[in-house]
């Protein structure tokens, strides 16, 4: 009983992270249809922000988590006007594409500029220390990964609904041309998304470098993958589907650690993408999301 | 106030008006009439710039509106209803209010701009924490004129406000449309639906297959057979 308390916190904790991830996967394709898979770079370039500046001397936790959520959202911004503006308008498979080249561009950069080898970034390890609350074991970061990420979720929903920049968002994701004929700039809300976006993954990536206590140039990728399954399964472009699926997918992997004996430990993510599949067999469109008519195929 | 002047539009190898020049001046109600598929809509996308133009140029207020984008000619007074009114349907009324006055700072005017549409549309103050989706067609158009105003325009274009209305609401938002002109405001108004629209508009043009068939006053396309004559082209004449 005891082991599936903790256990149930750990899934809570690990779904927070896919959440956030999952989050700004959905923002950006809600309101320009784009499935930004260099999203995951962000948590290498927040932890390589980290690493920089622990390696010119300043180890202050606190300093570089400010410094790494500053430097994320900075560089989705730049992505955003350097690489994603110029095919704002072409097929999606190009904006796909482009994706993929800034995901590889920003690799290879950590690792020329770098190294190839993970490096340790142990500044915030001390997040994992554990805690005892009435008889269980918990670690400071599992509850700072819960209470941030409600915290945040709670500000993006004020954002969108509280602000006009966020009702344009919001109208954006149905019909992008009305929102532009009540003078709105494309731009604007476009930009506002990605600094969105970028924000919430850096808070995920603090959280996950935290975790390992290393960094590399290819951390980004399992992540990002795991966050369009939290997005699919939830219902893509859905935000609270995002939130959703995110859970459900950190709940589903803690629960297969449990339950898996440690023989077939090595099955764990085949065994949640099967879980996935089962789910979306039965509910195609994702848990909130709405379905959409692709015209009968059957023959 | 809006100049059109030569303009051309084309998709792609199609080409949807050639050679369409119209003018509205302040105060008036200009209706601009025409089949399916006429150009008119073409026309109304091009003048917010949401449409190149292949040939030609558009004024507004005597300047130049082809270096502008679409936001910037908001900004300067000019506003498009869109046809099928594209209320925000995820968004409630005073959202969709809220977005209509995007190039306004939210001061003091912003809450008396909102009242001002409550009291020329009632029925919008009862339904404003309702979904734009959950209103009928009629209180769409009103709200989506609603959104047009709150960004206080000089010149209102209105793309087929009649559009999928019962008749008795029809009438109602027609009312309306005359009584802003009360407003200082100038209203361009594309229709089909001509005989209503003609009994209050100032002048009208017509187009019909992309090309200005009538330009003059509207009194006299209510004469018997001008209005057919203007649709149709030479084949009457």
């Amino acid at each position: 009983m005891d082991y599936l308390i903790e256990q149930a916190l750990n899934g809570f904790s690990i779904g927070a992270q896919y959440s956030l991830l999952a989050l700004g996967l959905a923002i950006v394709f809600s309101v320009m249809g784009l499935v930004n898979f260099a999203h995951g770079e962000f948590i290498g370039v927040a932890g390589y922000a980290m690493f920089a500046m622990a390696a010119m001397g300043m180890t202050d936790p606190w300093l570089l988590v400010v410094f790494a959520m500053a430097t994320v959202t900075l560089v989705a911004l730049v992505l955003e006007r350097v690489a994603f503006r110029p095919v704002r308008n072409a097929p999606p498979t190009t904006g796909l594409l482009t994706a993929f080249g800034v995901g590889i561009i920003l690799q290879n950069l950590f690792l020329l500029m770098v190294s190839p080898r993970p490096k340790a970034v142990p500044e915030l390890s001390a997040l994992n220390q554990t805690v005892e609350v009435a008889g269980h074991n918990f670690t400071i970061l599992q509850f700072l990964e819960v209470g941030v990420t409600s915290v945040a979720i709670a500000g993006l929903v004020w954002f969108l609904k509280g602000t006009r920049i966020g009702l344009a968002m919001r109208a954006a994701a149905l019909d992008f041309t009305t929102v532009r004929l009540m003078g709105m700039r494309a731009n604007r809300v476009i930009a506002t998304a990605f600094a969105i976006s970028g924000l919430l993954a850096s808070i995920a990536a603090i959280f996950f470098i935290a975790r390992r206590g290393a960094i590399d140039p290819f951390m980004g990728l399992l992540p990002v993958l795991k966050a369009f399954v939290a997005c699919v399964l939830g219902g893509f472009g859905s935000l609270p589907g995002a939130v959703v699926g995110g859970l459900l997918l950190g709940l589903v992997e803690v629960l297969l650690i449990v339950l898996l004996p440690d023989k077939l430990a090595g099955l764990r993510d085949a065994s949640v993408f099967l879980i996935v599949g089962v789910i979306l067999v039965f509910r195609p469109q994702g848990i909130l999301g709405r379905r959409v008519e692709l015209g009968d195929k059957t023959a | 106030m809006l100049e059109i002047d030569g303009v051309s539009i084309n998709y792609g190898p199609v080409s949807a008006v050639r050679n369409v020049s119209l003018k509205v001046e302040k105060g008036e109600i200009v209706a601009l009439l025409g089949p399916n598929g006429a150009g008119k809509t073409s026309l109304l996308s091009a003048a917010m710039g949401l449409r190149p133009l292949a040939a030609g140029s558009i004024r507004f207020k005597g300047e130049d509106m082809r270096r502008l984008d679409t936001e910037s000619r908001v900004r300067r007074g000019l506003t498009l209803t869109p046809e099928g009114r594209k209320v925000f349907a995820n968004l409630t009324v005073l959202e969709n209010l809220d977005l209509g006055a995007a190039t306004r700072a939210k001061g003091a005017d912003f809450h008396a701009d909102i009242e001002m549409c409550f009291e020329l549309f009632p029925i919008l103050a009862e339904r404003r924490h309702q979904t734009g989706g959950s209103l009928s067609g009629g209180e769409q158009q009103m709200l989506a004129i609603a959104r047009a105003l709150m960004s206080r325009p000089s010149l209102l274009m209105l793309d087929e406000p009649s559009l999928g209305l019962a008749p008795r609401i029809v009438g109602q938002i027609f009312r309306l449309i005359r009584d802003l002109r009360q407003r200082d405001l100038t209203i361009l108004l594309v229709e089909q639906n001509a005989h209503e629209v003609l009994r209050f508009a100032d002048r009208a043009y017509v187009l019909s297959t992309g090309e200005c068939r009538y330009a003059g006053p509207a009194a006299r396309l209510q004469e018997a057979g001008a209005l057919m004559q203007a649709y149709i082209g030479e084949l009457v004449a």
